[in-house]
């Protein structure tokens, strides 16, 4: 669709609606950032919309002082993140490739199976999962904690790039074959090249389904030196922080950059990205 | 005779002609059977599903009929039959009634604002130049990708009494300080709000997407006809994008339902349980009560549940794909 035919009253109520979602949206963002930019004495009722003055003594106070939660879990949730983000890539581009270049005698009760596991709750393997890595001897390692992010997210990777690769012309295949291209040349020259944007959407949603996840490594991670960042800040605002609502806020602004920064850099990419059409997750 | 090897062209190899027409079994591998291949390529997301959700979902179904508890781990639970569920159903510190409440009141909120918003937007993105569409839909969509616990902090500060946005914002207009978390439907409607805020962003995706693929020609037959922007809307684009909204609509309720983040780092389902949902519900008596029967119980309802909109939306996705063969 191009256009909606609108009148200047038509114009007007868009105008109304856009600015209000706009604001509803990036204020409680802004609202953060400013309590977390704005010195600790500036926090007290009644409250200053603006800041008056800014620093970055909060966010230095959580990262690198005794005070606050210390760089390691924000370490240890970047790992998780990373490793979530390219596992879960190189497992979804394997099946959704098997799945769509296959004639499978199951392959489309697969992709039927996959698109329902993502509406499935997380919350319910939460308990067997974790009584089930207490017999594995998984319970407490990071080796873990990642394959849980990556299993919950795989159906979601999968669907999408089975859509990725539906696109690509298998004609290009035959022809890198006729040319004397082996498997691993034909996945390296033709496949991945032209898969590209669908694997960095699926890495993009895993990264930041590892870095966000916060029930799964409560409840399967208890050393404190291999804690996400998620759940130390949880521990740490319940413990620690009491009223102190500069260092709150200059935690929750820690958490958001490595996340926005993913979205700002792949947005586009993840936007038009025709896979939203057919699957999104719960 | 053994298999021709991809890399030997010649002219008796007429095998090789009839692959390329069949298409498919060129790209298998050549040193394997041809219908190795694929399953080779499946098997770590098949084990990683099998193990670690498949697997697990089963579990919560068995345990959900056993007396398992934290504090037993490792010895083999008795099976109880549905005892648990009548314990859960029949609790009375929070009554089971209440949770329920809560947890329908959420949802549905979360269904009816996240829709609201999302089908408002999408409409007005969409119907804006091309150029500007991209940054104002990345822009809106920021809320979609915060982490439910730095959601859950974010509305903190805002209903905060003392430092909090609302108030900075209501008490200058003359509205007395609000305590927003500490009373139950204030509390319940400010979680829904803060909810909304952070789930919109899928149903603005889902829609905005669908919305592009409403064919222009009908707008302008709309429009020929004589109907107006409203009529247009209702009765051309809306019905036009009704399976994205059937999506969109699975996908609020079932994330709504499963909520734990947000509402454990912003009341953990207090004061005194009048916030608490089934997600909380399963953690409290699972992790707290160390009770993992009952707990499975309260997983086996949420995933039933999810399990009905779940194949509801495959069935439907399916018959519209038959649609289009």
């Amino acid at each position: 669709m191009e256009v909606i035919p609108l009148g200047p009253l038509g114009r007007a109520a868009r105008f109304v609606a856009l600015a209000g979602g706009l604001a509803f949206t990036l204020v409680p963002v802004l609202w953060v950032a400013s309590l977390a930019l704005r010195p600790a004495g500036a926090v007290t009722f009644p409250v200053s919309l603006l800041p008056p003055s800014l620093t970055l003594e909060n966010l230095r106070t959580i990262l690198f002082t005794d005070l606050g939660i210390g760089p390691r879990p924000y370490l240890n949730a970047a790992f998780y993140g990373i490793s979530c983000g390219v596992i879960t890539a190189i497992i979804s581009l394997m099946g959704g490739y098997a799945l769509v270049r296959y004639d499978l005698a199951f392959g489309r009760a697969l992709l039927l199976v996959f698109l329902a596991l993502n509406f499935l709750p997380a919350a319910a393997r939460l308990i067997p999962l974790f009584l089930l890595y207490v017999q594995l001897g998984l319970y407490d390692t990071q080796v873990g904690v990642i394959l849980a992010y990556v299993a919950g997210i795989t159906p979601l990777g999968i669907w999408l790039m089975a859509g990725t690769i539906s696109q690509i012309p298998i004609r290009l295949e035959q022809a890198a074959r006729i040319d004397g291209a082996g498997s691993a040349t034909m996945a390296r020259r033709i496949l991945l090249p032209l898969a590209m944007p669908g694997v960095l959407v699926v890495a993009t949603l895993a990264f930041v389904d590892g870095w966000n996840s916060f029930s799964l490594p409560l409840i399967l991670m208890q050393r404190a030196d291999a804690q996400s960042y998620t759940v130390v800040l949880q521990k740490y605002v319940q413990a620690d922080v009491g009223i102190n609502w500069n260092l709150l806020a200059a935690g929750s602004l820690l958490a958001l950059i490595p996340v926005l920064t993913a979205f700002a850099l792949l947005q586009r990419r993840l936007i038009t990205s025709g896979g939203f059409s057919g699957a999104v997750r719960g | 005779m053994p298999p021709p090897r991809w890399t030997s062209w010649s002219s008796e190899n007429r095998g090789l002609t009839a692959d390329l027409t069949a298409g498919r079994r060129l790209v298998s591998r050549p040193r394997l059977p041809g219908w190795a291949a694929p399953w080779l390529l499946l098997t770590p997301a098949l084990i990683l599903l099998c193990v670690l959700v498949l697997l697990p979902y089963a579990g919560a179904l068995l345990f959900s009929v056993t007396d398992g508890r934290l504090i037993t781990i490792g010895t083999l639970p008795r099976l109880v039959g549905l005892s648990n569920f009548e314990k859960v159903i029949g609790s009375t510190g929070p009554e089971f009634g209440l949770v329920v409440a809560a947890s329908a009141v959420f949802t549905l909120g979360t269904l009816v604002g996240s829709l609201g918003l999302g089908t408002l937007l999408g409409l007005a993105v969409t119907s804006l130049r091309p150029k500007l569409r991209g940054p104002l839909l990345a822009l809106l969509l920021v809320p979609w990708i915060i982490a439910g616990v730095v959601v859950g902090y974010t509305w903190k500060l805002v209903y905060d009494p003392q430092i909090g946005l609302a108030n900075a914002m209501l008490v200058p207009l003359g509205v007395g300080r609000v305590a927003w978390l500490l009373e139950r439907w204030p509390a319940i409607a400010a979680l829904v709000v803060a909810n909304v805020w952070a789930a919109y962003g899928v149903v603005l995706l889902v829609v905005s997407s669908a919305l592009t693929n409403v064919p222009q020609s009908l707008i302008l037959a709309g429009q020929v006809d004589g109907a107006g922007t409203l009529t247009i809307i209702r009765r051309i684009v809306l019905p036009n994008i009704r399976r994205a909204f059937l999506l969109a609509a699975l996908v609020a309720v079932v994330s709504g339902l499963n909520v734990f983040d947000l509402i454990f780092v912003m009341t953990g389902g207090g004061p005194t349980y009048q916030t608490e949902t089934l997600a909380l519900t399963m953690y409290r008596l699972t992790f707290r009560r160390g009770d993992i029967g009952e707990g499975a119980a309260v997983t086996v309802m949420l995933f039933c549940f999810s399990l009905a909109l779940a194949i509801v939306y495959v069935w439907s996705w399916q018959r519209e794909a038959r649609k289009w063969r």
